[in-house]
């Protein structure tokens, strides 16, 4: 193989390395691409049909006096798990 | 209430409305479509205990609800079901402060809720560590941590005040037809507007009233009448 082969094959090994490494490069930024995109996605989730809602958080509590019926003694506390 | 105590250190502009969990009061506050939704009672599981040949299974899961007068109702499975399958909620986050609460979880995910927090299958929580937990859990949140990760942080506080088997008990639901992702990569989060709280309660009888029978949480009867009285004459 003469020096002019070798010059060539050279050159065409370092351009295939640079075309992996930019094709890797490439493919890293497009998932970082596709995860920002998701994210942003999900970060507006709570945005989406708010304008339709009346509140943001509703809380319900609960504190009853008596379980129905246990004040005639219809049921028993022991039949209820906590 | 560890809820507004977070929203209010967060400088979050919130609508906030507070109700009595009533039957009636829980359509309503489905029908004004929240974002979020938090119930706070007590829950059963009598499938291990009562013949299923008797009963439905789905009336043996109940969490109990109060009456217009105080008193208690149970609201099945099944009920809590129809309710919601009725309904075209657009909640993002449901929070089940209750023991044995799986099922309702389960039926909130049916409903395509994305997050629903609440209790292991079978397993009771206690009430100082369901404070706790939501203490640091909306504290994070309101904060701009991701919902899954607010949940772990939670759960570590719970690990760390009461013990890793309590904190095992409450459990996070992710409805996989809105995310595909694992919980560790959750970036939903509550979206972050400076603002204030805007409380739209209504005004709540006897919420300060105190329980008589210990270990039983529950309004004192006598005062409950007293109140009555005193706002009839």
């Amino acid at each position: 193989m003469g020096d002019l082969d070798k010059e060539y094959l050279r050159v065409q090994l370092k351009r295939n390395n640079s075309d992996t490494t930019r094709s890797r490069d490439e493919l890293k930024t497009k998932k970082i691409l596709i995860r920002e995109l998701q994210d942003l996605k999900e970060s507006l989730f709570y945005q989406q049909d708010n304008d339709k809602s009346e509140i943001d958080i509703g809380f319900l509590h609960a504190s009853p006096i008596f379980i129905e019926g246990l004040a005639e003694g219809k049921t028993s506390l022991v039949a209820l798990k906590f | 209430m560890a809820i507004i105590e977070a929203i209010k250190a967060s400088d979050q502009k919130v609508r906030f409305k507070q109700s009595v969990a009533t039957k009636n009061k829980f359509i309503d506050m489905i029908r004004q479509r929240p974002s979020c939704l938090h119930i706070s009672c007590h829950g059963f599981d009598q499938t291990d205990t009562t013949s299923m040949r008797l009963t439905r299974e789905e009336d043996l899961r109940n969490l109990l609800f109060e009456t217009e007068n105080g008193d208690g109702r149970l609201i099945s499975q099944r009920e809590l079901s129809k309710i919601l399958k009725q309904a075209t909620t657009k909640i993002k986050l449901v929070f089940v402060a209750a023991c044995m609460s799986q099922f309702v979880g389960e039926i909130f995910q049916q409903c395509d809720v994305p997050h629903v927090i609440c209790s292991q299958q079978g397993k009771s929580i206690l009430d100082k560590a369901a404070i706790s937990f939501s203490k640091s859990f909306y504290s994070k949140l309101f904060k701009g941590e991701a919902v899954c990760k607010a949940f772990e942080m939670a759960k570590d506080e719970v690990a760390v005040n009461f013990n890793e088997e309590e904190a095992n008990r409450f459990k996070l639901m992710i409805s996989t037809g809105q995310f595909k992702h694992a919980p560790k990569h959750c970036t939903t989060r509550w979206p972050q507007k400076k603002g204030q709280l805007e409380c739209l309660s209504e005004h709540i009888k006897f919420k300060h009233l105190r329980a008589k029978i210990t270990n039983f949480i529950a309004r004192e009867i006598d005062f409950f009448k007293l109140v009555q009285f005193i706002q009839n004459e």
